[in-house]
């Protein structure tokens, strides 16, 4: 079976979770010889590594225009890339923002459209203008989808989160093939509950023309079926998993005698940073054994270190910034406890790494992951009474700390990639 | 001639309520009184009162015939006490019958027999025999551990308690291919009998009282009875030991009706009597001896051989012990209850996560998400008891100080006075 997947990221160009996601659901296929992937990314020429994009190795580069084919033959998937400057976790006011990125390449796009490949844009339409140039964007991104669509076999179509749903139900329209949707998040979750209305309704009908929707976890289905109002019949939850770690863990030297509690993630609404710092208050004027990591950026980063500055907290609080690759197996290996407060959490990759790393894990009930662990404490995300004792639990006891990290060790190992592409395609299966 | 002991459990713990660092050194409750007194105001009158009653009438009218045990943990008597006497009472006046028999216990259903400190454990014992007989009007000669825990050092520690005879789990760690249907010895102390609980016959009794499709109870029912007439005759003994919450609830007519026929059935058996497991002790003597290194216990859809535990689960045993030295010395009442009640098996078993709590769907009977919940809440406590008794006997000592002065000639302040400042400066 060919299937042709539309995804937004792939390592090592990530900005969150999504593209590392991407990358597991397509190894985990590539175990099952009777599906083959042909997975188009486009390009994202904002990234540093974007020239790193060895991961695969590429066989043949097909550039017509500004519209590059990159065309990966690596076991039994295929990458495909195009040239867009789209980033996945972006709102459409910072991509307006972002003024070195001008219109002109649009008209380029589909000049490529109009020149070569076979064309039929008339038969079809968007129905109006997006506005802003990220819903154009993702315009030019449905319209080369379609020249790809035609230009390929296979016989089902996925995709990964509402910037390829217009692309997908392009693709399913022109191919008449079924149209798979995989929910990683909803703009729900992203926007801590001030939902971008464009963004909704391209979700909302992403969600209803699709054949099937594939949810990151239950919670993420709840509110597909209550706030979409989707039949929860069409949906199935897959949970994402984590590949075992390979290679040597790396000793790093610590730079603390305390206790190192870490946040990890983009400091957003959606993460809940804020608890993370009212958390380290209660602990830090009780016990003076323990320090705070907030690992990561974000748009609400320098009201945390206000906050930060204004508790008081600021010597055992720390900040470190964007981290990637290396740096966060660092972070991870200096970190005494690993928490997630996020508000709303779809799925929540970090425990499942922290606890790779045998560190005992704090989390919110309100994550799509918490469904699936067991060997972790788990709070509501308000509830920093509950954190905090959690923290000093663990700092205090051994027991404690010891059972939770080798539980959850043992737990986590029993996750992988190819169980969770077996639901999947059973998945495809099921919709063919 | 067949021998049936048919005896109920009835134990109430008090449950904690959610206790965090933060609550360390502010006097908050460890124990959710309301919940608790809500359960017991509900197990009294849903259970208690309707069964008991049943019971009396259905002694009296089997005159003789028909005899039970039960064991009442020592956190349920205080719960009684407190909220619903009556059910007190109406144990008292099945007491009163003659047929009924009341087993020893530990005084709070605590875990004090997987320590090594058998001086508490002599007392506790003590303590709760004593309270039996004040209650009930005699004094328990047959013993049943919480949860039915047994192990030959407990066997040979509760005989040295004055105990001739004790109640465990038919386990078939323990029993491997004998069966439970004959007294046996401890091996170390030859003098203690141990009873097992007929393991597969108390399930089913269980499972039929408990089954809401009628039809299937009734079928089970029969079927029940035909396995009673087939038993090995040979066999002196059939201990049936259950949940007294089985009897009542939902359903209980029905439960109720089974019950009579039950024993109407027994009775018409030539060969087969209800017994009190205190005439047991008199009339048997054992087979064998048994061996049992590892403890045994029973534990209600759960586990039968659970003990030491986990990690975590020692962990807690071993810190909650350590503060024993510490609280020999304290008189306050208020602090000694605390003790007695923190020792609960209860709170221990809540600290694995196969317990039927984490798989409920009633969520809201249960205050912890995971067995790391439970153990954190229970070291809170834990810290803030000890924090307690610290500070009382810090005050006792500044007490017999001040009244040394005071002997002395010295103005100072009086005792009451210090001990009360202390508390606030805290």
């Amino acid at each position: 079976m060919n299937v042709l997947m539309l995804g937004w990221e792939f390592p090592p160009n990530i900005s969150g979770g999504l593209g590392t996601a991407c990358e597991g659901i397509v190894k985990g296929l590539s175990a099952y010889n009777d599906v083959h992937v042909i997975f188009v990314v486009p390009k994202s020429t904002g990234y540093e590594n974007s020239s790193n994009f060895q991961l695969i190795d590429a066989e043949n580069v097909a550039s017509t225009g500004n519209v590059i084919f990159t065309e990966y033959q690596s076991s039994n998937y295929r990458t495909i890339e195009i040239s867009s400057r789209l980033l996945p976790y972006d709102t459409p006011e910072d991509f307006s923002k972002q003024k070195h990125f001008s219109n002109d390449k649009t008209e380029s796009d589909i000049e490529t459209d109009q020149s070569g490949l076979t064309s039929r844009t008339q038969n079809f339409h968007f129905t109006g203008k997006y506005g802003p140039d990220l819903f154009q964007e993702i315009n030019n991104y449905a319209l080369i989808v379609k020249i790809i669509a035609e230009h390929n076999q296979f016989e089902i179509i996925h995709v990964h989160d509402w910037l390829t749903f217009p692309a997908g139900i392009a693709a399913r329209q022109i191919s008449g093939k079924p149209l798979l949707v995989h929910v990683h998040s909803t703009d729900f979750d992203r926007s801590g509950g001030k939902v971008n209305p464009t963004i909704y309704s391209i979700e909302k009908q992403g969600f209803e023309q699709a054949d099937n929707i594939i949810a990151v976890s239950n919670r993420i289905k709840k509110r597909i079926v209550s706030d979409y109002g989707i039949s929860s019949k069409k949906i199935t939850t897959v949970y994402n998993a984590i590949n075992p770690k390979t290679g040597s863990n790396n000793q790093v030297k610590r730079k603390f005698n305390e206790k190192v509690v870490t946040f990890l993630g983009r400091i957003t609404i959606q993460k809940g940073p804020e608890y993370f710092i009212e958390v380290a208050r209660l602990v830090i004027q009780r016990m003076k054994n323990v320090r705070f990591v907030m690992a990561g950026n974000g748009d609400l980063m320098n009201k945390m270190v206000d906050l930060s500055a204004k508790y008081g907290i600021s010597n055992k609080f720390h900040f470190t910034g964007f981290l990637k690759g290396k740096e966060i197996e660092e972070m991870l290996a200096m970190s005494d406890i690993v928490i997630m407060p996020s508000v709303s959490e779809p799925f929540g990759i970090v425990p499942l790494e922290a606890m790779q790393a045998k560190i005992p894990v704090i989390i919110s009930l309100q994550s799509g992951v918490s469904e699936l662990i067991r060997n972790v404490i788990k709070t509501d995300f308000w509830d920093i009474n509950a954190m905090a004792d959690a923290i000093h639990a663990i700092v205090s006891h051994n027991p404690l700390s010891k059972v939770m990290a080798r539980e959850g060790n043992e737990e986590v190992n029993k996750f992988n990639w190819e169980q969770s592409a077996g639901h999947i395609r059973n998945i495809y299966l099921n919709t063919v | 001639m067949k021998n049936i002991l048919l005896c109920f459990q009835v134990h109430h713990p008090f449950h904690f309520q959610t206790f965090r660092f933060l609550d360390i050194g502010t006097n908050k409750s460890y124990f959710d009184d309301l919940r608790i007194e809500r359960e017991i105001n509900e197990a009294a009158t849903n259970y208690y009162l309707p069964v008991n009653d049943f019971l009396l009438k259905l002694i009296k009218k089997n005159k003789g015939k028909l005899k039970l045990a039960f064991y009442i943990s020592g956190t349920a008597i205080d719960q009684f006490l407190m909220y619903e006497p009556e059910v007190l009472a109406s144990f008292r006046q099945l007491a009163d019958t003659g047929h009924v028999e009341f087993l020893g216990g530990t005084s709070s259903h605590s875990l004090i027999s997987l320590t090594n400190r058998k001086d508490e454990l002599v007392n506790q014992l003590a303590d709760f025999q004593a309270k039996i007989n004040y209650l009930f009007g005699k004094k328990p000669t047959v013993f049943v551990n919480s949860d039915l825990i047994y192990s030959d050092l407990i066997g040979k520690d509760v005989a040295d308690s004055g105990y001739k005879a004790m109640i465990t789990n038919g386990s078939r760690k323990t029993l491997i291919w004998r069966s439970s249907n004959y007294v046996y010895s401890n091996c170390i102390q030859p003098k203690m009998h141990v009873y097992f609980r007929n393991e597969m016959i108390s399930d089913e009794f269980t499972n039929i009282l408990n089954c809401q499709n009628s039809d299937v109870k009734d079928t089970s029912a029969n079927n029940f009875i035909s396995i009673l007439r087939n038993l090995n005759q040979d066999e002196p003994l059939l201990n049936i030991y259950l949940d007294y919450k089985a009897l009542g609830g939902f359903g209980i007519e029905k439960k109720e009706k089974f019950i009579q026929s039950f024993i109407s059935h027994i009775n018409r058996m030539a060969n087969i009597d209800f017994k009190l497991p205190s005439e047991i002790a008199e009339i048997f003597g054992p087979v064998a001896e048994i061996n049992a290194n590892e403890p045994i216990c029973w534990l209600n859809n759960f586990h039968s051989y659970y003990y030491p535990g986990n990690e975590l689960q020692m962990e807690a045993i071993h810190q909650l012990y350590m503060i024993k030295e510490m609280i020999d010395s304290v008189d306050d009442i208020n602090l000694q209850k605390d003790w007695q009640y923190l020792q609960t098996s209860d709170h221990v078993h809540l600290m694995d996560d196969q317990h039927p709590a984490y798989f409920s769907s009633n969520i809201s009977n249960c205050i912890y998400k995971s067995k790391y919940d439970a153990f954190i809440n229970f070291m809170n406590i834990l810290d803030d008891f000890r924090m307690k008794i610290l500070e009382e006997i810090e005050a006792k000592e500044k007490r017999k100080v001040g009244s040394q002065r005071i002997g002395k000639g010295k103005k100072e302040t009086t005792p009451h006075h210090l001990s009360n400042k202390l508390h606030t400066d805290e």
